[in-house]
Parts: structure tokens; C-alpha cells; sequence
């Protein structure tokens, strides 16, 4: 006799964890290790820091950085001169990505914000992830055997995939499992819930007993009634067709 | 050893390879084995991929 079939324990619903997002931007995986997803986080860790940092040292630590555009023309986009931050983006797009690294990427910002073109380094960060000057990038762009432009790209897909790490912090990976089988979220709800759900449920209760007919009076017809008139027929139909 | 082998900057190529797939599948799952086997199917579509284009640069390279 084949048995019943077990009830899945439920999906746990979208728990949004903008505290856990924004610790994996901070330092990638920290956001899971947050979350007790230590594992996960560990390899996000290990994983985003060693290509980012393979990166730079494929670009001789010289390829990371926010230039100074102060001095450069003006950038107009969608009729807006762009100014600051923006502008200086718009002449360095690889920052965009290299950005979402998180904490290891700031060293850039302190230097685009201390920048002195009068001095070779920054008070605190000396030259790292400063901005080259233009012999230095050309030296690294012709003498590097294309390891320096390949670098780059490195640290840009580090800070790209650390976006799908923060998303993951935020609201979980894209296929959820029950919470039995991996228990990242720690709510007392969905052990509730799960509780309820894998408990044996009690038989079916039998149907109810069919109610009784209601049983009416029959009807009092007075029996003192006059006969029905006789209706007499048109004139024109009593000769039938 | 052959030309192919010796152009030192696909050497870089194997850690970008292990990052991205394990790194993806680990944002589509949260089991291991899960990620393992994502990881490992990505890893080998990408390998496929970047193998099918290097030989054919190298091919036109050489007898073309």
C-alpha cells in the first residue's frame, strides 16, 4: 500500500536585509557571515579579494583609480555638463565597476579627494591607487605585454560580481530551498511554520450526518371556494381554422 | 611546447574562471552541492567557450 506523500516543508518568504547588503558591500561576503551563512560568505571573501587584488597586481598595483578632471574639458551628458565625481567617472567608466568591491576600492576615492598635483602622493596612501601621471600610464599600456589592460578588467568583474553578492545578502539567492535544508535565515517564524508544516496532521474528520428533511404542514386549501367563471371564447375563433 | 601554451597571458585565465562560476552559482544557491555542480557547469561551458575562440584566433594566426 503506497504510503501518503510527505508534505514539503514551505519556501521561506523574501526577507529583505538591507543591514546584511550593505556589510557585503563593506567587505564581500561579510553580509552572509552576517546572516550565519559563514561558508558562503568565506568564499565571497576569498573569492572577490583574489580576483580583485590578482588585478592589480597583473596592473602593477597601477590600475585602480579616480582621476583628478578637474583641469579636463567639461562632459556633457543628456544636455548636463557633469561636474565632480561624475565627471572625473567619466573619464576613469572602469571605477563604476571597480567600485562595488567595496572598502578596498576607497583608497581611490581618499585620492581623488586629497588629489594635489603638486605633490607625487597622498598623505596617508602614498601612490596606491593613485592617479598615474601620463608617462607612468603609458610606460604600463606598452610595456606590460596587455597584462595591464587584462588586469583591469579583473578588478572590474570583482566589483561587478560583488553586486550579486550584495543582492544575495539583500533578498537571498535566486532559488530558495526550504529552511530545513539550509537555515540561513534565522526566523523564528519560518521554524513555526515548518514546524506546522512537517507535524502529522490529525484524520479527517467524517463528514457530518445529513440533516433531516424539514417535514411542513400541508397546505390548508379552503374547500368553500366558488367554481372557476367560464370564460366565453373570442367570436372570431369559434369557427376554428 | 606549442606556441598556443607559451602566450603567458592565458595563464591568468583559470582563477577568473573559478571566481566567476563558483561565485555566481553560490548567488543562485545556497546548497552546497547545488553550487558545486553550477559552479562546475559554468566553469566547463566558459572553459569550452574561450578554448573554441582561442583555437580559432590561433589557426587564423598561423594559416591565414
Amino acid at each position: 500500500m503506497a504510503s501518503p506523500p510527505t508534505p514539503e516543508p514551505p519556501i521561506p518568504p523574501v526577507k529583505l536585509d538591507p543591514l546584511a547588503a550593505l556589510l557585503s558591500y563593506l567587505i564581500p561576503g561579510l553580509g552572509q557571515v552576517y546572516q550565519g551563512r559563514v561558508g558562503k560568505g568565506l568564499l565571497f571573501f576569498g573569492g572577490l579579494y583574489a580576483l580583485f587584488f590578482y588585478g592589480m597586481w597583473m596592473g602593477q598595483w597601477r590600475n585602480v583609480w579616480l582621476p583628478d578632471a578637474s583641469s579636463l574639458p567639461d562632459v556633457s551628458v543628456a544636455g548636463q555638463t557633469l561636474g565632480g565625481p561624475a565627471k572625473a567617472a567619466s573619464y576613469r567608466p572602469q571605477f563604476l565597476g571597480q567600485f562595488w568591491i567595496g572598502t578596498a576600492a576607497w583608497p581611490a576615492v581618499y585620492q581623488y579627494a586629497v588629489y594635489d598635483s603638486t605633490k607625487d602622493a597622498a598623505p596617508v596612501t602614498g601612490k596606491f591607487q593613485r592617479t598615474p601621471d601620463e608617462k607612468e600610464l603609458n610606460d604600463l599600456q606598452r610595456n606590460g605585454n596587455k597584462r595591464w589592460d587584462l588586469g583591469w578588467v579583473y578588478t572590474v568583474i570583482a566589483g561587478v560580481l560583488n553586486l550579486l553578492v550584495i543582492y544575495d545578502a539583500f533578498a537571498g539567492p535566486m532559488f530558495r530551498e526550504p529552511l530545513k535544508q539550509t537555515g540561513w535565515v534565522d526566523d523564528p517564524d519560518m521554524e513555526d511554520a515548518n514546524a506546522a508544516a512537517s507535524a502529522p496532521k490529525p484524520p479527517p474528520a467524517p463528514p457530518p450526518p445529513p440533516a433531516p428533511r424539514p417535514v411542513f404542514p400541508p397546505a390548508q386549501v379552503p374547500l368553500d371556494l366558488p367554481p372557476p367563471a367560464q370564460v366565453p371564447n373570442p367570436p372570431g375563433q369559434q369557427g376554428g381554422q | 611546447m606549442l606556441p598556443l601554451l607559451a602566450v603567458s597571458i592565458y595563464w591568468d585565465l583559470p582563477i577568473l574562471l573559478v571566481v566567476v562560476s563558483l561565485v555566481y552559482a553560490a548567488t543562485r544557491h545556497d546548497r552546497w552541492d547545488k553550487i558545486v555542480h553550477e559552479a562546475t557547469g559554468w566553469g566547463l561551458r566558459i572553459t569550452g567557450f574561450l578554448v573554441a575562440i582561442g583555437l580559432v584566433l590561433y589557426l587564423l594566426s598561423t594559416y591565414l
